[in-house]
């Protein structure tokens, strides 16, 4: 047990070690959630709300520190303030210019969003801590809030659970077995610069898109995942099987919070993944055909001794002796090169669904919408994220390349169904 | 709120073309209405890369004409090492000291290092080696680190955990005039002994009043 919570050093969980040992300026392992209020922010008053919640969340108040064997996050005396978000989206968040920080919280206009360093915590921690920040400046703001045990306010105490490294609390030493995977296709197209990140979302009505999804007896990133196939195909791949970059599996990563199948509370990583992946060249899918595939390998990768083979897979990495004792700066390189040699290219793109985002009733009047982003890079160049809040279900579209097609038909499928298809962008395309 | 009919999606922009399809848009947006992300920004070209790049180059062409005119004109004796030293050493001490983001404490340690490497290359390739800087200068300097280590780690009580690392050592190596004295490479005694007694007494009153802090300190960093 330790004596003193509230500013101490971590260990990097289990999932953290490989990020700030593979990221670079193009692939961040950024990525930022949002919430936009029905007010324009006020900066002051932000500021105010950050530096005390900041507190309620010792583990992200934390600069990254290298040590004998393996770096670490330390506690951080830095001031911390919000910033105006710029056109930059999940760029690379460079402790040296942010006091250390290795998150950010932005604001612009009614948009309130923290930008987050994946070493740090997954989707579920970074919301939990945009939930507070605008709880905190709500109440600031003088209107009358009450958490309904939804959000972590600044007078609550952190608990020692919300620290845990989750993935070593439910690993199993005796199901960690290797599976090999074969390099996934990649969706090429025109990079943008270093440092643009083009953004599209769209925002559908959930109550309309759930009913899509049930009435083909699949869940909502179920449907997402088959329907993101069907475009990569047709966009892609059709007419053009015989190549030989298209005769690989279309591999779909998609996130899965495992706080949903163990008991844990933790606010840093603790999420893992299932993944959809298909050859597409070697026979015509129907969309049905797609839904049922997809089906079948989400429950797949969903059962109970998958998901703790996956986690203990880089568990046992981690405790492994040899690794253990070799220096940091021999593993570094090590780590690096098999990340870049096997890790990068076994996903397509990501889809990752952070699912309904819950608040209190005495929030709901100032809030317009919610929304998330995860970065984009050289290998997986269109990447999606997913998060929706009352009716309002917002499909966040990031990309390192200028095409839009498959975009495009990715959205088109909603309309030409009838459905309602509210589009914002960052128009990318105009700074070129 | 703007329509495209080509993909039957609104678009909420103030441009007039879709962002997924690149073609026209009908409607208008509202007259109050704003971008829902900022526009690009160049981005300010700080001055500290330019400085750096400036400074360096001015350091290279410093030495490179110094030794150049060294050879050309008495090639006997390398008397441009002295100029060249101090060449150097003003150069890292304003990249280090100055132009650095490090944290001071590791900004004084490391410059301790430079000046002690410095001024005992001079020494044995151009003094004669004469053993002036391992006898009265390298103790010295590293006296004064310890001195002006132990004040920061005083006073600045906020930072001392990132402090506490580039203390330590220093008062290492200030433990070395003392060794290389009884292997005999150092015939003076009294500076090697003087800066060993005061590394030694900050290191007691840092055990003394950071007990806890120096065993967190080796634990953080040795985890394994």
């Amino acid at each position: 047990m330790k004596k003193n919570i509230y500013n101490d050093w971590y260990m990097l969980d289990n999932s953290a070690k490989i990020f700030p040992e593979v990221s670079t300026r193009r692939e961040t392992n950024t990525f930022r959630v949002e919430i936009t209020m029905k007010e324009v922010v006020d900066p002051e008053v932000l500021d105010e709300a950050v530096s005390h919640v900041l507190k309620r969340f010792p583990m992200f108040k934390v600069r990254l520190k290298p040590g004998f064997f393996w770096s670490y996050l330390d506690y951080n005396a830095n001031p911390f303030h919000a910033e105006k978000m710029t056109h930059e989206v999940c760029g690379a968040i460079d402790p040296k210019n942010n006091n250390g920080f290795l998150l950010k919280v932005l604001y612009y206009d009614k948009k309130i969003a923290v930008e987050i360093f994946h070493s740090l915590a997954d989707g579920a921690g970074a919301f939990s801590l945009l939930k507070s920040i605008v709880y905190e400046y709500l109440s600031l703001m003088g209107f009358f809030v009450q958490s309904d045990g939804l959000v972590l306010t600044k007078d609550s105490r952190p608990i020692l659970e919300e620290y845990e490294d989750s993935h070593k609390a439910y690993y199993d030493k005796h199901n960690r077995k290797h599976v090999t995977e074969k390099k996934a296709f990649r969706i090429s197209g025109t990079m943008l610069p270093e440092g643009t990140t083009g953004l599209i979302s769209g925002e559908l009505s959930t109550k309309e898109i759930l009913a899509l999804a049930r009435e083909k007896g699949a869940s909502v990133t179920e449907y997402l995942s088959a329907l993101m196939l069907k475009v990569i195909y047709e966009n892609k791949i059709a007419h053009r099987e015989h190549m030989k970059e298209n005769k690989r599996p279309i591999k779909i990563f998609v996130p899965v919070d495992l706080r949903k199948h163990f008991p844990s509370r933790t606010l840093r990583n603790f999420s893992n993944f299932v993944k959809v992946g298909l050859r597409m060249d070697e026979k015509p899918y129907t969309f049905d055909d797609l839904l049922e595939e997809t089906g079948r390998q989400f429950s797949e990768g969903l059962k109970k001794e998958e998901l703790i083979r996956k986690m203990s897979e880089n568990v046992s990495f981690e405790k492994n002796p040899l690794m253990r004792i070799s220096p940091y700066i021999l593993k570094k390189p090590i780590m690096k090169l098999g990340y870049e040699l096997v890790g990068m290219k076994l996903n397509t793109m990501s889809l990752s669904n952070m699912g309904r985002i819950l608040l209190p009733d005495s929030l709901k009047p100032h809030i317009e919408s919610v929304g998330a982003a995860v970065y984009s890079g050289k290998h997986n160049t269109v990447n999606m994220a997913v998060a929706s809040y009352l009716d309002r279900f917002r499909i966040t579209f990031t990309r390192s390349i200028v095409e839009t097609g498959i975009i495009r038909d990715f959205f088109r499928h909603f309309t030409q169904k009838g459905l309602n298809v509210t589009l914002e962008s960052n128009y990318v395309e105009e700074w070129l | 709120m703007k329509y495209c009919p080509q993909c039957k999606a609104h678009v909420k922009t103030v441009h007039d073309y879709c962002p997924i399809c690149h073609q026209g848009l009908n409607g208008e947006m509202r007259e109050s209405f704003v971008s829902p992300y900022p526009e690009k920004q160049e981005t300010r070209k700080t001055l500290l890369p330019v400085t750096k790049n400036i400074l360096f180059f001015l350091t290279l062409l410093a030495i490179v004409t110094l030794a150049v005119i060294n050879l050309l004109a008495s090639h006997e004796t390398w008397w441009s090492l002295v100029p060249i030293g101090s060449v150097l050493y003003f150069w890292l001490a304003v990249r280090i000291g100055v132009l650095s983001r490090h944290n001071v404490a590791f900004r004084l340690a490391m410059l301790t290092v430079v000046l002690i490497a410095i001024v005992n290359v001079i020494d044995i390739f151009y003094g004669g080696n004469k053993g002036w800087a391992r006898n009265y200068v390298s103790p010295f300097v590293l006296l004064s680190a310890n001195l002006a280590l132990g004040f920061l780690l005083w006073f600045k009580n906020t930072d001392y955990r990132d402090y506490l690392l580039y203390m330590l050592t220093i008062i290492v190596f200030s433990l070395v005039p003392l060794i290389l004295y009884f292997t005999g490479l150092v015939e003076i005694l009294w500076p090697a002994v003087a800066v060993f007694g005061v590394a030694v007494l900050i290191l007691f009153l840092i055990t003394l009043f950071f007990p806890a802090a120096i065993k967190e300190e080796i634990k953080k960093r040795l985890h394994f």
